[in-house]
């Protein structure tokens, strides 16, 4: 007899949901065969049997969603292990955090030649894949059978009894526990509930906690749209310069001629993600006008001869990656008390899909060639574009490339994407007068933004990136040596 | 005829229309009901539904001893007894079909009918209980002084609970104007009165208290009258209550999914034989109180009035919305605050 | 104001209503025997034996001849010694008394008191038990069980006056409580609950003799810094939860006591509306303390941990404030 529990398909993932069982009660489960799809923040996937046996029992039903590590079906027979090697669940668990805890961010395909360019995968921003960032939490891995632990610290076994589903809230790291009293205070006064220390019984979250928080941190000042206070709640908090985290969404009733429609789980973590990137994080931007003639006289030529057609963002990620070779603090982490410097340099590529932004990356985009490069990222973007793309591509970026230029974007600044430190923001490649040689000619130049995570790095090495950036892009021989 | 019968003497005081106004109701009652059944296939009725057929007697003779200001407690076969009070056929048959209309405005359906401003205080539905709130009503009656009696029809069944002991005690005590009228029609529900009682001539239970008791036959709805208006001089005297034992025989199941199983067809046949409304007619066409012309006429004004009964039942709005509301459920709402 | 006990504010109050002539008083030993609890010694010779009437040990009659005789007009106020023989009224209450007004289309009023006790003292099983909750479930019925002998005193003559049927709940082991009571004519409406105590931590809703040990408990509390809020429902239904949940959005933490099993009863419904018209108030879950889920023991040392305490309110709030 063993469990067959909800198994972790990526670092980062906390729960997910059966979409589909595949096998029902009574069924024979041969080792390997697919036994329920289940769905996690970003991708549908079909989970498989790693015992044989009979299938007596289906826990969780369709529709629920499960943490990870928890039961959702028996499976009766010769389930044992094979003595030395882990449970089940844990080899799917170690194969998955066996990856660098890095982030996926978004990219852009731009091609400026041909205007009708393909709505898809093309835009900024990012989504975070691993939670944790921007809370006191270290990420951890998750060990089936282990207590998992609240923002405070406490087992969560141990609150025991005090469990109950209107106090979970998920958060960055698993559940939350507030009172409603705690929610309601920290909806009103725009404090993010992550970042409050509860006190209350299994470090539950409760009034006196917001409220000792708010004072002790006057930072937030209040959303327009917050609820009003009662006379009774102590008065708002100072503004100040930190910038005020996104108001919680305040549930409201739709008024009329207003469709509502409830948000899907990667909206949900896309719109998490970006307030614990906007809020904590302080970002910084630097702009450079790039002209982008040379780059794009080479790509025409490459086209009319290469097997593949090269885009102009294969050309901006390979130089993004090859640029940052030289100042690895931009591919880094902040992670409290150290700042984590990786060995690889993936970046992430943003891909439209029909339920939100995904961000697969291209591993060692730094040491591949173009046309590898090339691709790989295109026959990533099409997977991603059909929900195959695996938990870990698109959890494994370290920096992002956004690039809205197959848009009339003349530039924008993009949010960085955690625990990422930087974000490169790309416009339209356009022709504008600039001067060359004492000359007023005609050039095609591209305006980038990168943003930066100020606690990782300061604006000179921001400044010396562009610089470095634009001297690639404007001799973009360089970049294919 | 050589000679009119002095009919006044011969029927105890009765006068020739009073015999036939009792014939009539009689004739009503089983007309109604007739009609009862048929809504209740048609589905126009819905719940249960307990027919009196075969016992109009009781009803109507007893009836016929009360005063306007006396007081009824009944039991869910009701129907017989509410017709037999007077009351308007159309509110009964509207209530039976669940309308606004009804004499319960709905809420009440066949068991519940009831009309107060014939101090006819309800069906009740719950075996003996009844019996109880009658020595209430006849406690409210002693204090005030009231010259008045109450009249409390029960079954058979009715007689092995407590209640009906506990209330012969109390209506004993407190020398109450009550009257108990048992209907013995042999028959609890599906158990025949041999196999549910020790004691099957019910008059006889009456001694545990002491209680004046006496056996009609009731299919004889002059000799239920008489017995009635013992009763109710002895109580309004102020010496006490009685208890009436009128035998008579139901001849459809107890409700209208009743099969019947504990008797036999030969059974219901035999007792047929001694319908009280048969019998009735014939004694009264004999004394010549009644011609053929005139029994087909009267036929003809009941089949009539039930139909018209049914047409307006039918025809009413659906209970009232009113009702869903919690606090209807009291004469002084105070609505819970929150 | 005068000093009385809830023994004698109860007196006072069924005299007053025997003061109408349609009252009368039903019930056993209430007469010659002189009451067992006292309440109505000396009503046989001043009332007479038809308006004070010893009844036989027939609870269902009991309450049949209130029913009836509230029908035809009349005020009877019924006693069931204890309420544990109520049970055996049960379809003269809830099928007879709760429904007749509505089950006749409004046309019939049932307006009847029965007055009954709560309480233990080592009687075990059948002689120990509250169904509060049970009446408090039947629409058609009101139910009141007050706790100060000046609620006592209003809202019996609040149930005394209304024209449907009261169950009115005493408590063996309050009849010796005092307090004041207004000298002028006062009322009390029924569906009206009281602060009994203000304080800014913890909301306590309760009722009947609760409501004093929660009263001591809050004094105690009051000397660690604990400040109590208290809110005595008088009447079960219709229940007034106003003044509770107002509380409640104050101290966002609450108890609810009742000496009624602790589970499907009242603490049950009471919690329940907290949590539906509080929920955003909620700072931590809320207890309650009743009856320990078995039947009543005899056992001196094993009632004491049945019943509700101060201890285990005590611990209660503590681990509600926790």
């Amino acid at each position: 007899m063993a469990d067959i529990t909800m198994p972790k398909m990526g670092f980062d993932m906390t729960e997910g949901t059966i979409v589909r069982w595949l096998k029902k009660v009574g069924d024979d489960v041969k080792k390997g065969d697919a036994i329920a799809e289940i769905e996690t923040d970003k991708v549908t996937i079909e989970i498989e049997a790693f015992d044989s046996g009979k299938l007596t029992q289906i826990v969780a039903d369709e529709g629920t969603v499960v943490p990870v590590g928890t039961p959702i079906a028996v499976l009766d027979g010769p389930a044992a292990a094979p003595a030395g090697t882990s449970a089940p669940v844990n080899g799917a668990t170690q194969a998955a955090d066996a990856q660098p805890p890095q982030s996926a961010l978004a990219t852009a395909e731009s091609d400026v030649s041909s205007g009708a360019s393909k709505p898809a995968a093309q835009f900024g921003d990012m989504q975070d894949l691993r939670p944790g960032y921007g809370s006191d939490e270290q990420p951890e891995d998750f060990v089936p059978g282990a207590p998992e632990m609240n923002p405070t610290g406490s087992p969560r076994g141990a609150v025991g009894d005090d469990i109950e589903p209107g106090n979970i809230q998920l958060g960055a790291n698993g559940p939350v526990f507030a009172s409603p009293m705690a929610k309601r205070l920290a909806r009103e006064q725009n404090l993010q509930l992550q970042a409050i220390p509860g006190t209350g019984p299994g470090g539950r979250i409760v009034r006196k906690d917001v409220e000792a928080f708010a004072q002790q941190k006057p930072t937030a000042a209040p959303a327009p749209q917050a609820a009003p206070r009662p006379a009774a709640q102590p008065a708002a908090p100072a503004p100040s310069a930190a910038p005020a985290p996104q108001p919680a969404p305040v549930a409201r009733p739709a008024a009329a001629g207003t469709r509502r429609e409830p948000l899907s789980r990667l909206r949900q973590t896309i719109a998490r993600r970006l307030v614990q990137s906007k809020g904590p994080v302080p970002h910084f931007y630097v702009s450079s006008e790039i002209d982008m003639g040379a780059l794009m006289e080479l790509r025409k030529q490459l086209n009319a001869t290469a097997e593949t057609r090269i885009t102009v963002n294969d050309f901006i990620v390979k130089a993004a990656a090859q640029t940052l070779k030289q100042f690895p603090v931009l591919n880094a982490s902040y992670a409290e008390d150290a700042l984590e410097y990786h060995d690889a340099i993936n970046i992430s590529i943003a891909v439209a899909t029909d339920n939100g932004l995904l961000a697969p990356a291209v591993t060692d985009a730094d040491k591949k060639s173009l046309g590898t490069l090339s691709s790989e990222a295109k026959e990533l973007i099409e997977r991603t574009r059909t929900g195959k793309a695996t938990p870990d591509e698109l959890g494994r970026g370290t920096f992002t490339v956004s690039n809205l230029g197959m848009y009339p974007v003349e530039n924008f600044v993009a949010i960085i994407n955690p625990p990422q430190a930087a974000i490169l923001a790309v416009g339209a490649v356009r022709e504008m007068p600039v001067v060359r040689d004492g000359q007023i000619v005609v050039g095609q130049i591209m305006k980038a933004t990168i943003s930066v995570d100020h606690r990782v790095a300061d604006g000179a090495v921001a400044a010396q990136y562009m610089q470095a950036l634009k001297k690639i892009l404007e001799h973009p021989m360089l970049i294919l040596i | 005829m050589a000679s009119t019968p002095d009919v006044t003497e011969q029927h105890a005081g009765l006068s020739n229309e009073q015999l036939l106004d009792m014939y009539r109701q009689m004739v009503l009652i089983r007309n109604f009901e007739e009609k009862c059944q048929e809504g209740y296939t048609r589905a126009q009725i819905g719940g249960f539904l307990h027919l009196y057929v075969g016992e109009e007697a009781i009803a109507v003779g007893s009836m016929a001893a009360l005063r306007p200001e006396d007081h009824i407690l009944t039991h869910y076969r009701d129907h017989g007894h509410a017709i037999a009070r007077g009351l308007d056929p159309k509110a009964l048959m509207a209530e039976l079909f669940g309308k606004a209309t009804g004499c319960a405005q709905g809420l009440g359906g066949s068991m519940h009918l009831v009309d107060v401003s014939k101090n006819f205080w309800g069906g009740y539905a719950i075996i003996g209980a009844h019996l109880v709130m009658a020595c209430g009503m006849g406690t409210a009656l002693k204090i005030r002084g009231d010259k008045q009696v109450v009249i409390v029809y029960f079954g058979d069944g009715s007689t092995n609970g407590g209640e009906f002991y506990e209330a012969m005690n109390f209506a004993q005590l407190g020398k109450l104007p009550v009257i108990f009228m048992c209907e013995n029609n042999l028959v609890a529900m599906g158990t025949p009165i041999e196999i549910h009682s020790a004691v099957t001539e019910i008059y006889r239970k009456g001694c545990a208290s002491d209680v004046r008791s006496e056996r009609v036959d009731g299919n004889d709805p002059i000799e239920v009258y008489e017995a009635t208006k013992r009763a109710l001089d002895y109580a309004l005297e102020g010496r006490g209550p009685s208890l009436i034992e009128a035998v008579s025989y139901r001849f459809r199941g107890h409700s209208a999914q009743d099969t019947q199983k504990y008797r036999t067809k030969e059974d219901v046949e035999k007792h047929r034989a001694q319908d009280p409304i048969v019998t009735f007619r014939q004694q009264l066409l004999n004394e010549g109180i009644l011609n053929e012309d005139q029994d087909k006429q009267l036929l003809h004004e009941v089949e009539q009035e039930v139909a018209e009964a049914v047409k307006f039942a039918d025809e009413s709005p659906v209970a009232e919305e009113k009702w869903l509301d919690p606090q209807s459920a009291y004469a002084n709402p105070i609505p819970p605050q929150a | 104001m005068a000093i009385m006990s809830v023994r004698e504010a109860l007196q006072s109050a069924l005299h007053e209503a025997m003061d109408d002539q349609r009252a009368f008083i039903v019930g056993e030993d209430i007469g010659h025997y002189g009451s067992t609890y006292g309440v109505t010694a000396g009503f046989l010779e001043q009332y007479g034996p038809e308006r004070i009437r010893d009844s036989p040990i027939a609870e269902s009659g009991i309450i049949g001849i209130g029913i009836g005789a509230a029908m035809l007009g009349m005020r009877p106020i019924c006693e069931i010694m204890s309420v544990n023989f109520s049970l055996l009224a049960f379809d003269q209450i809830i099928n007879h008394a709760a429904k007749i007004h509505y089950m006749f289309g409004g046309q019939i009023n049932v307006p009847m008191v029965l007055r009954t006790t709560n309480g233990w003292t080592q009687l075990s099983a059948t002689h120990s038990q509250s169904f509060d909750s049970m009446f408090s479930y039947v629409p058609g019925l009101k139910v009141v069980a007050p706790a100060t002998p000046a609620d006592m005193k209003a809202l019996f003559k609040a149930s005394f006056e209304d024209p449907d049927p009261v169950i009115f709940i005493e408590h063996t082991l309050m009849y010796g409580v005092k307090g004041e009571v207004p000298d002028e004519p006062y009322e009390v409406k029924i569906g009206e609950s009281r602060l009994a105590r203000e304080g800014k931590d913890i909301t306590i809703v309760t009722y009947s003799r609760p409501v004093h040990l929660c009263m001591a408990v809050a004094d105690d509390l009051a000397k660690e810094g604990i400040e109590c809020e208290i809110i005595d429902l008088r009447t079960l239904r219709p229940m007034d939860m106003s003044k509770a949940l107002e509380s409640f959005r104050k101290t966002n933490h609450a108890l609810v006591v009742a000496e009624d099993w602790e589970t499907h009863g009242m603490t049950a419904e009471i919690s329940a509306q907290l949590y539906e018209h509080g929920f955003d108030y909620l700072d931590a879950p809320i207890a309650r303390v009743g009856f320990k889920e078995v039947p009543f023991p005899y056992a001196r040392n094993l009632e004491q941990q049945v019943v509700v305490t101060p201890d285990r309110i005590k611990a209660a709030i503590k681990k509600v404030l926790a």
